[in-house]
């Protein structure tokens, strides 16, 4: 066998990098994301109360 | 000749065929049974590399693995982030069709939790959907599909392979020329993936994975694959075997 193979499997290095994926699940949303959030809420407010305005106009 | 080892019997199967310790392939899925908590072979798997430390046991894979393995990690982190953001967002104030996907996302992974069954995994056309739902939601404080990219998924994918190749130490196959006369018994041919395909059923990656392993003078493959078993087990040759994290029936 060639003199550069590799042997360094770190004992419980699968565990390491699963916990880099598990960080996402207690990742909190960030400030600019609530924002965004909070624009796309009150837009669908003000949508739902127009098709709710229609709605009675028609009636 | 046994051709099919379970993780328990690494010992026996040393003691038994030494030359395995020239070196293992290892197949996309044990990597990903490695690496993440939710898979059902997480822990065997992880027990099962920690124990080959001790008789330093070279591993080996090639650029289809990394390529296969990348797309399974994006799929998977898509998944946590969508349910991950699915929790920390109330659903009424989303437009509704946004809601009721993350809605549906949410009790398939508990029915599946419920169930016993492995964790949900969306697929690329679900990731797709998601992204056409969420890209449209343009406000002046930015964009929901990007935000949600940057915030969570951000570097997670390049911080998961990078620690993989630091960490596990992988020798990757290659035909460059000291590989070749190192590690090759023959060059892999495209000719002998299409036929692991069309005489196998096999997927492309999984072909060219195996098909690597074949060419290899190595004599063990790691896989949870029913695939790759079959595959090791229907050509009968002595020089190759495959270990699984359970006994593989076959029949």
């Amino acid at each position: 066998m060639s003199e550069y193979i590799q042997l360094n499997y770190k004992k419980g290095a699968g565990r390491r990098i699963a916990k880099i994926i598990s960080e996402i699940r207690k990742q909190p949303l960030s400030d600019k994301l609530l924002k965004i959030l909070e624009e796309i809420s009150e837009d669908e407010k003000k949508r739902q109360k127009k098709v709710a305005k229609t709605r009675d106009a028609e009636a | 000749m046994k051709l099919l080892w379970e993780y328990s019997e690494i010992k026996t199967l040393i003691n038994q065929r030494p030359n395995v310790k020239d070196g293992i392939v290892l197949d996309t899925n044990i990597l990903i049974s490695l690496t993440y908590d939710f898979d059902k072979y997480f822990d065997s798997t992880n027990d099962f590399f920690n124990n080959l430390t001790e008789d330093q046991i070279p591993l080996f894979c090639n650029i289809s693995v990394k390529s296969e393995f990348l797309e399974i990690q994006r799929r998977i982190i898509f998944t946590e982030a969508l349910l991950s953001f699915e929790s920390a967002t109330k659903l009424a104030i989303l437009p509704i069709e946004l809601a009721k996907k993350l809605a549906s996302i949410r009790s398939n992974q508990q029915k599946r939790e419920k169930d016993n069954r492995d964790p949900l995994r969306l697929s690329d056309a679900e990731i797709k959907a998601f992204k056409q739902l969420m890209i449209k939601e343009t406000k002046s404080s930015g964009n929901l599909w990007t935000e949600f990219c940057a915030e969570l998924i951000n570097r997670t994918l390049h911080d998961v392979w990078n620690k993989t190749v630091e960490q596990f130490g992988f020798n990757f196959l290659s035909l460059r020329y000291t590989d070749k006369n190192n590690y090759m018994l023959n060059p892999p041919s495209w000719d002998k993936v299409i036929d692991l395909m069309s005489f196998e059923g096999l997927s492309s990656s999984d072909a060219m994975i195996l098909n690597m392993y074949y060419s290899t003078k190595f004599s063990a493959i790691v896989s949870n694959d029913f695939d790759i078993g079959h595959s090791v087990f229907s050509r009968n040759d002595s020089n190759e075997l495959c270990i699984f994290a359970r006994r593989l029936e076959l029949n």
